[in-house]
């Protein structure tokens, strides 16, 4: 049977803060999973979460631990565009209402530690957000500069026009 | 708030994925960098977002292997007319000659097709569901493929469509696949009607690349039509079969010619192009056409019983040119193109 130490991993975010967890929530992360493999000797080397910060590892963890016990995707599920929706479990739309930063940093948090179910969620939410707004708002909301010249923005507007009006 | 973290490609094309396609396309004029990034994903990302917008419509979707790539020829078709169009729209009223002359006389106030749009693989689905909404028969869209071999027999509506342009196209593919769709058949403004209106105005002589594939089915239809109506005013020994549905001329002879048009594939109409010259006189019921014993329309029976009596009041040259139609199209169309 594994001990104790065995059970728990440590983390270290990108500011230094060690945290420990249960491995098994650590293990929703396909990042820590490989890491852990790789050294063989879970709980006693700290594994180092380079780009993510305590908030945030902390934040992604609380998610991990919630879906401890989530069945792994099938790859169909990876694969199939077509059965992707926006729909959210309720769990996990409470949990995204953060503010715009923290979402960001968790979805990029997601992106690194190779969480994709943390990470479909993140874009759902984002893709929400964005839904229905105009490419004015769109870009305050990425923080985003126009770049397109007049002449550029003109054409991509009548490319588009075509579906626009009906 | 506005963040000051930016998301990596990978992670912008996800968010993406899950637009539907009014903020997809504001999702273009964003900036040059995600318009780039769209653009090289726009095979995968159009369809994903096609699927966003109409989540219910699967058939439009799946891949179909029963028409053995008919509906991808159909593209080909539709993407190689639009250029035509595009190109005779650019040359001088001289030029369009050899090319065949499209229709200025109604010129729509919206643009024309112009090659790069119908170049543009990502909406081939879109297009797909369209042309089979628009030209096939409507109340028929749960079924999969069966009425696509008709669709060849509508290049005239075909070159109609891509004359008002894509806004048309578009706009009548939302309509045809919202909820309501059938009660909305034959609205003002719906697509379908305005083309059968077109049709019954239509005196302009068609010009060849127009015609090539219905040119011979009405040709034929026209024949059968003007000696079936002779038949029947001259001659009462005529053995017209009466059974309605089921109708077959078997044989009717008049000036010695001898009519014979039976619905096996294998056998050919013989019947004179004594009328070659001469155009169809009346409109094609479509929707009457497509309906047969082997691909019944999906409606309900009361609604089937009003559509056969409405056709009962038509003439009954009329009422024979619809089955005859019928019978000279299920003969010809497997050999369209």
């Amino acid at each position: 049977m594994a001990s104790e130490a065995e059970q728990t991993v440590k983390l270290v975010s990108s500011d230094n803060v060690e945290i420990v967890t249960e491995r098994k929530v650590a293990e929703r992360s396909m990042l820590i999973k490989n890491m852990i493999e790789d050294l063989g000797a879970p709980g006693e080397e700290p594994i180092p979460i380079m780009n993510v910060s305590e908030a945030v590892l902390r934040k992604v963890l609380e998610w991990c631990t919630h879906h401890k016990n989530d069945p792994a995707p099938s790859q169909d599920d990876d694969a199939d565009s077509r059965k992707k929706t926006t729909d959210i479990e309720d769990w996990d739309q409470k949990f995204m209402q953060v503010d715009q930063e923290m979402l960001f940093e968790i979805i990029l948090a997601a992106n690194y530690m190779d969480i994709k179910a943390l990470l479909d969620v993140g874009c759902k939410t984002v893709a929400n957000m964005i839904k229905g707004k105009s490419p004015e708002e769109i870009r305050k909301t990425f923080n985003i500069q126009n770049d397109f010249t007049p002449e550029e923005e003109d054409q991509i507007r009548r490319e588009n026009e075509w579906a626009e009006d009906r | 708030m506005v963040t000051q973290v930016a998301l990596p490609s990978e992670v912008v094309l996800a968010i993406v994925e899950l637009l539907d396609i009014d903020t997809f396309l504001g999702f273009r004029l964003i900036c040059r960098s995600y318009n780039n990034l769209i653009d090289s994903h726009m095979s995968s990302l159009a369809l994903a977002v096609a699927h966003n917008t109409f989540p219910t419509q699967k058939r439009i979707f799946e891949p179909n292997q029963e028409d053995g790539g008919r509906r991808t020829h159909g593209w080909h078709i539709i993407a190689h007319l639009g250029r035509i169009v595009g190109q005779a729209n650019s040359l001088a009223v001289d030029d369009l000659t050899t090319i065949g002359r499209p229709d200025r006389t109604s010129t729509p106030s919206e643009p024309p097709w112009t090659p790069d749009m119908v170049e543009k693989e990502g909406y081939q689905f879109v297009m797909q569901a369209l042309i089979l909404d628009v030209f096939g028969p409507h109340h028929n869209r749960a079924s999969s493929s069966a009425d696509v071999c008709r669709l060849d027999c509508v290049t005239w509506l075909i070159t109609r469509l891509i004359q008002l342009g894509p806004q048309r196209f578009w706009r009548q593919w939302w309509k045809c696949n919202q909820k309501d769709a059938h009660k909305s058949q034959y609205d003002t403004g719906d697509l379908a009607y305005e083309i059968d209106a077109a049709w019954k105005s239509a005196d302009r002589p068609l010009s060849r690349w127009e015609l090539d594939g219905p040119r011979l089915i009405e040709h034929q239809i026209n024949s059968i039509l003007m000696q079936v109506k002779s038949v029947v005013a001259e001659s009462y020994s005529t053995r017209l079969e009466r059974r309605l549905g089921l109708l077959r001329v078997q044989r009717g002879y008049f000036g010695g010619l001898c009519l014979r048009v039976k619905s096996t594939p294998h056998e050919k109409p013989q019947i004179p192009f004594v009328f070659g010259s001469l155009r169809i006189s009346q409109p094609l019921n479509w929707q009457l056409l497509a309906e047969d014993a082997e691909h019944p329309l999906q409606i309900s029976s009361q609604e089937r019983h009003q559509r056969r009596q409405e056709t009962f009041r038509r003439p009954k040259e009329e009422r024979m040119l619809y089955y005859i139609s019928r019978e000279a199209m299920a003969l010809y169309s497997p050999r369209l193109p």
